[in-house]
């Protein structure tokens, strides 16, 4: 069980707030696609957790949901400005 | 045209497709299997007997040859000249698991004392909530701790050194993507950027990759250069729009990095800069960005830990040879087994390094590449910036090995893979195997501790009352896991360092534990203590044990504890006060500096 909440926790604060906003480039690799939000990921999620530390506020909860605005924040953005993969625009 | 003039073009394509069908499913077969092999092998290793060469020596057969199996297997596939990204990956996999994760499946307790304190940052952040920039260092850089105690949190871990274990393997498997990428960018032919790859991860022995801040940001570095190479290089097909979202995605990553660590921000500086020197970056602006976020941090954000200390900062700023002194000769001293692991680093980093400068006239005689060679070049400075306690060298090393490797692998694949080069080519990568094997793992025996160490260190710890005072003779143990900030640890050599004394002596101790209530104070001393005094030369071999004896006979100590790892002592009543009235420092501490 802990385990299971372990790799869900992984995936909501190290893939899902940079997923959206790396769509802005168009990768030609998945696997850099993916590094690429987890990096960003990492990135929003330190910066969440020093900000909250750093004014007093951190709790799991804060952080959780200062990092689930942020992705929400990204989705009209993304929408945007997603452009269509590399690949699919070759002819 | 005839059926027959038809026929052998319309077999022989069959015949090649089932060839390469052939070929790609044993490229992902055959690490499977080597990772399989490894697993059913690896358990058969016996610690017990590890000395000074540490965990290389101990390796069953079926490890070694899971290793040369997988790295033949890689040369075949590299002769094929056309490695599935699945092929590829498979064989990284299988690497990275087997030269990165033998030991953490071998040993009872996550290895390295650092990856202990590391935990315990976390685990005061996730205690406290706040961040007191005045404890040391690490709470001026905090980023990967705080990172750490979310995630630790919020999955509902008992303790943040619950993700530590596999952290090496994990780190390095989340630096393929971006590794590949830099390769695919600057790096001439598809089989020649595989190589790069794989020589990375047989360099990669300097054990950065635990769980630790730079650990995290070396990956942050690698994907800020990876973006640059690939989207913001002129001549590349990029949209303004894509330009712009890669030079923010950098920035981001570079504000988190700016607060985890404090060396990779200037290497990622520096890796900026050179790319846009060599005319490989049309983002002129970003090393501009980058250095202001690093004043920034450094200047805002550390001012309580830089107070007082700037001076001795910027002291080494310039002073190459106290640098050299500092990375090289002070590091060959201990014993005669550790000279020699001390010995195949150098000769590891200075063959990587040679091949890499020969790989280096070859891109820029035949492809005028620059960018290579300048990223390579670029950590270089840092050396005439701090000693870092020794440890510059090492991280210069690391922060050059992606674009050292790949211009390695230039040098050793500079065309045709014929039989016989492929011979030479297996070859250099098994002598890697093996100064890998040697460098990384020839410290094992002071990196490795025991249960009973962790669980007498723990009981101490849980006796002690707050701002009470653990002295070790050595730093060398798996403490400060927990109530990190809580209590004082003093480590005996660091004072007798700074005093000017070559042994341990009784009387450094009772300043540092006299007139401390009862239970405020234990001196311990553990096997891996031991081991790391001989292995490196802190102190003449039996140094510690004598101390010990003194302390037995002395009226002045108590022993406290004993088991096969630990041995424990308070002081008697002889040295001991009265309580204090003082609640917010029961222990009568204050003032006592951690050493």
């Amino acid at each position: 069980m802990i385990l299971a909440r372990t790799f869900v926790v992984l995936g909501l604060v190290l893939l899902v707030p940079g997923w959206a906003w790396v769509r802005m480039v168009r990768f030609d690799s998945k696997s850099f696609e993916i590094a690429t939000a987890v990096a960003l990921s990492a990135a929003i999620s330190t910066l969440v957790s020093l900000g909250l530390l750093y004014a007093g506020l951190w709790s799991p909860p804060a952080v959780a949901l200062v990092l689930g605005l942020v992705t929400l924040a990204s989705v009209p953005v993304s929408r945007r400005a997603t452009l269509p993969s590399r690949k699919a625009s070759v002819p | 045209m005839s059926a027959e003039a038809l026929r052998p073009s319309f077999v022989l394509p069959a015949v090649r497709v089932t060839a390469d069908g052939f070929a790609h499913a044993a490229g992902v077969v055959v690490p499977a299997g080597v990772a399989l092999l490894w697993s059913a092998t690896v358990l058969g290793t016996d610690l017990s007997h590890m000395g000074d060469l540490g965990l290389a020596p101990l390796l069953p057969a079926g490890v070694l040859a899971a290793i040369g199996i997988l790295c033949a297997s890689f040369c075949v596939q590299l002769r094929t000249g056309r490695m599935r990204t699945v092929v590829g990956v498979a064989h990284v996999a299988a690497l990275v698991l087997i030269l990165y994760g033998t030991p953490i499946v071998l040993e009872a307790v996550p290895r390295l004392n650092v990856t202990w304190r590391h935990a315990g940052i976390a685990d005061q952040l996730a205690r406290t909530g706040h961040i007191d920039r005045t404890i040391d260092a690490y709470f001026n850089w905090p980023g990967f701790f705080a990172l750490v105690a979310t995630i630790s949190s919020l999955a509902g871990l008992d303790h943040p050194m619950q993700l530590a274990p596999w952290a090496s393997v994990y780190f390095n498997l989340l630096y393929l993507a971006p590794l590949l990428v830099i390769a695919r960018s600057l790096v001439p032919a598809p089989r020649t950027q595989w190589l790069a790859v794989w020589l990375f991860y047989l360099g990669n022995w300097i054990n950065q990759d635990y769980f630790a801040p730079q650990a995290e940001a070396l990956f942050l570095f690698l994907v800020i250069v990876a973006l640059g190479v690939r989207y913001l290089s002129p001549g590349t097909e990029t949209s303004p729009r894509e330009r712009a979202a890669a030079v923010l995605i950098s920035v981001a990553l570079m504000a988190a990095m700016v607060t985890t660590h404090q060396l990779t921000p200037l290497a990622a500086f520096a890796a900026a800069g050179a790319l846009v020197l060599v005319n490989r970056s049309r983002a002129l602006g970003l090393p501009v960005i980058f250095a202001v976020m690093v004043v920034a941090w450094v200047s805002v954000m550390t001012e309580p830990f830089l107070a007082g200390r700037i001076h001795e900062l910027l002291a080494g700023i310039g002073d190459v040879g106290r640098s050299a002194n500092a990375n090289v000769a002070e590091r060959l001293q201990g014993s005669d087994e550790h000279l020699l692991i001390v010995r195949i680093r150098l000769l590891m980093t200075g063959g990587l390094w040679a091949l890499a400068l020969f790989g280096a006239v070859r891109v820029v005689r035949t492809h005028r590449n620059l960018a290579l060679p300048a990223l390579a070049a670029a950590p270089f400075p840092l050396l005439a910036f701090q000693p870092y306690g020794g440890e510059m060298l090492l991280r210069v090393y690391l922060f050059a090995l992606p674009f050292a490797a790949a211009l390695a692998a230039v040098a050793l694949l500079p065309g045709r893979l014929g039989r016989v080069r492929s011979v030479a080519l297996f070859t250099a990568m098994m002598l890697m195997v093996g100064g890998f094997l040697f460098s990384r793992y020839g410290n094992e025996r002071i990196n490795t501790f025991t249960e009973g160490e962790v669980r007498a260190i723990d009981r101490l710890v849980d006796r002690t009352p707050q701002g009470g005072v653990l002295v070790a003779a050595t730093a060398n143990l798996p403490w400060r896991g927990t109530a990190y900030a809580d209590h004082h640890y003093v480590v005996l050599s660091r004072v007798e360092s700074v005093r000017g004394h070559a042994l341990p002596r009784i009387e450094d101790l009772l300043s540092v534990v006299e007139g401390r209530p009862p239970g405020c104070a234990h001196v311990l001393f553990t096997t891996s203590q031991r081991a790391y005094a001989e292995l490196l030369g802190v102190w003449p071999a039996g140094a510690i044990e004598r101390l010990e004896s003194q302390m037995r006979r002395s009226p002045l100590f108590e022993l406290e504890m004993e088991t096969r790892d630990v041995v424990a002592f308070k002081p008697s009543r002889r040295l001991t006060d009265e309580p204090t009235t003082d609640r917010s420092d029961p222990c009568n501490t204050r003032g006592l500096e951690d050493a």
